[in-house]
């Protein structure tokens, strides 16, 4: 196929996704297609991974993992991806497998490519959305910047859309259960570790932990808020026996406190060479471009995030008494 | 078991992707325009300085440095360094950073006394659009001297930080000097407190609040000047100052420092001599 045709052809199918708008099109026989998968990777628990690693052009902002819980009344959604497109998708996934209201969506903390497909769910009055009680704050502190980026970064021509109404969050404070009909959830707030507002979901019944960002698996962790009390809470939750988990970037293939392990051996480093910078006064200047490279390698993603994460680092430590 | 439906997905080939990103420079590649013909730097240029010439000092006078790479436009570390000795005939007496296209352009105006030694600032700013920033210095005798950097990150005055907004240790100051201290030249100090520096375009303010923000800060050595800046939001929050001071005797290095809501911050440090 020459290139211009099949410019044109994608630009049709563009348009073709984009009009139907909450609805998802379905198509099998369509050139060069790829596929909407979910997994049910325990019993009544649907992931969608997203695509890996991230930065790829033809993902339409699919990246995060998302999914869903089934119970004998109805559905909760945790996390609706970057846009309406991608909360659509998730939609239809649901569709797929069962005609049962879904009540509750939960989002696990304000990160675009979780929170902003919410409209997809959320036009609905009787679908109550949950999130951290820090939540509001923050999408009313960030959605016009994360609206912008999705208009230049995704060419999303409609974001008006996608603009999130904060009095819609039901605020978690502590703990909160939602029973889904014989099947019991649990949302947990933590306190400041990847952002200041992550939650995590515990279906109860099968013990399935679902992590948001607090964890990831092969994709550089990022750091949004203070990296002491982030490694405070990863501690917490290498304790745990969990066996069955969700993550929200990055393969499920690991044992769960291997993961988190080498998730806080990456935050160690990060914190032991930056304290040893800021004694010798290594500025944040040099720092960014020296400290933490050894482990280049060992991530996806880790030239996009890995001076953001010194940075944060090195801001926080540099008060350190 | 697997549940697979089929929806159209094609590529969207001429969109890269770095979604995850907050607050970074996860933007496509610009080209960098000419810096001289800036719609908002002609205009800037014309408020500040009229039609007095702009020399390139990138040669002799001044060096600015940014990183090549950044990923935080709200924390760019930026260093400028006087090239030329501050000696009792010509001397650096004030540092302009103007990034062009912030809300406010005029980042900060840095006033040097000469016998601040060696004229050097580090400090860390906000980028809310791609932008030049310039560093331009005016001499005593009256000349401009300027040098600049293309800067491609976006967000920083939106976008806030997601560190703890409600820290409780609003104020807190600290000195760092890096070597003992050297009679009868350049010593190196950095000076850096605890301060949201709240961006106007970013603060969850409620109506009839206003953003606060340091305005000045002031430095003097023995009640001596060795530095003064007018400076705003374009600086990060928390921000960071590190300059040279000329000590002739032990003394005390003090620091003043006023903000928006008028707050007044003040913090000294014995400078000893143990020789």
């Amino acid at each position: 196929m020459s290139r211009t045709r099949s410019i044109f052809i994608s630009i049709l199918q563009i348009l073709l996704v984009y009009s139907l708008t909450n609805r998802v099109v379905i198509a099998d026989e369509v050139v060069d297609s790829t596929v909407y998968h979910v997994q049910e990777i325990t019993s009544g628990n649907f992931v969608h991974l997203g695509s890996f690693p991230p930065q790829s052009t033809h993902n339409h902002g699919d990246v995060a993992n998302i999914g869903f819980i089934v119970g004998s009344e109805c559905v909760a959604v945790i996390d609706t991806g970057s846009s309406l497109h991608v909360g659509s998708l998730l939609k239809a996934a649901i569709r797929g497998v069962t005609n049962l209201p879904i009540c509750a969506v939960i989002i696990t903390h304000v990160h675009p490519d979780h929170l902003l497909g919410l409209n997809a769910f959320a036009q609905d009055p009787t679908v109550a959305v949950y999130g951290h009680h820090r939540l509001p704050k923050q999408i009313r502190l960030r959605s016009k910047y994360y609206l912008e980026m999705l208009e230049r970064e995704l060419g999303v021509d409609h974001i008006d859309n996608h603009i999130i109404d904060p009095s819609r969050i039901t605020g978690v404070d502590r703990l909160l259960t939602i029973d889904l009909g014989g099947r019991v959830i649990e949302i947990k707030a933590w306190d400041y570790a990847h952002t200041d507002n992550d939650v995590t979901v515990t279906d109860v019944t099968t013990g399935t932990f679902w992590a948001g960002d607090l964890v990831f698996s092969k994709h550089v962790p990022i750091l949004d808020s203070n990296v002491r009390q982030y490694d405070q809470v990863l501690e917490e939750l290498q304790s745990l026996d969990i066996k069955h988990y969700v993550v929200g970037h990055g393969p499920l293939d690991r044992p769960w406190r291997d993961l988190v392990g080498e998730q806080r051996r990456y935050l160690g480093l990060l914190m032991k060479e930056v304290r040893a910078a800021i004694d010798e006064g290594v500025s944040l200047m040099d720092a960014v471009n020296t400290i933490g490279w050894s482990d280049q390698n060992r991530w996806f993603n880790f030239e996009l995030y890995h001076r953001r994460n010194v940075t944060t680092t090195y801001t926080d430590l540099e008060w350190e008494d | 078991m697997m549940t697979k439906i089929s929806v159209i997905q094609k590529s969207l080939c001429f969109i890269t992707m770095a979604f995850l990103c907050v607050n970074t420079a996860c933007a496509t590649p610009f080209p960098e325009p000419d810096h001289a013909s800036v719609p908002e730097w002609l205009v800037i240029k014309n408020l500040m300085f009229g039609d007095r010439e702009i020399k390139d000092g990138s040669n002799d006078v001044l060096a600015l440095y940014l990183n090549s790479k950044l990923d935080d436009s709200s924390t760019v570390p930026i260093m400028v360094n006087a090239l030329m000795d501050q000696t009792d005939d010509v001397f650096i007496e004030t540092l302009y950073l103007i990034i062009d296209r912030n809300p406010i352009p005029t980042a900060g105006i840095f006033r040097f006394h000469p016998d601040a030694g060696k004229v050097k600032l580090e400090t860390r700013l906000r980028f809310e659009k791609f932008s030049f920033i310039r560093a331009i210095v005016e001499t005593n005798t009256g000349e401009l001297y300027m040098d600049q950097r293309w800067v491609q990150v976006s967000g920083g005055c939106s976008a806030p930080s997601g560190k703890n907004a409600d820290d409780p240790l609003l104020g807190k100051m600290r000195f760092r000097m890096e070597d003992q201290l050297r009679l009868n030249e350049p010593n190196l100090v950095q000076f850096q407190i605890k301060h949201p520096n709240e961006s106007t375009l970013a603060s969850d303010l409620e109506p009839g609040d206003s953003a606060r923000f340091i305005d000045k800060i002031s430095v003097e050595y023995d009640r001596k000047p060795i530095m003064t800046g007018d400076v705003n939001f374009s600086l990060s929050d928390n921000p960071i100052f590190k300059f040279y001071f000329f000590p002739k005797t032990a003394g005390t290095l003090s620091v003043l420092v006023e903000d928006t809501h008028d707050t007044i911050f003040t913090e000294s440090m014995e400078v000893r001599h143990d020789k």
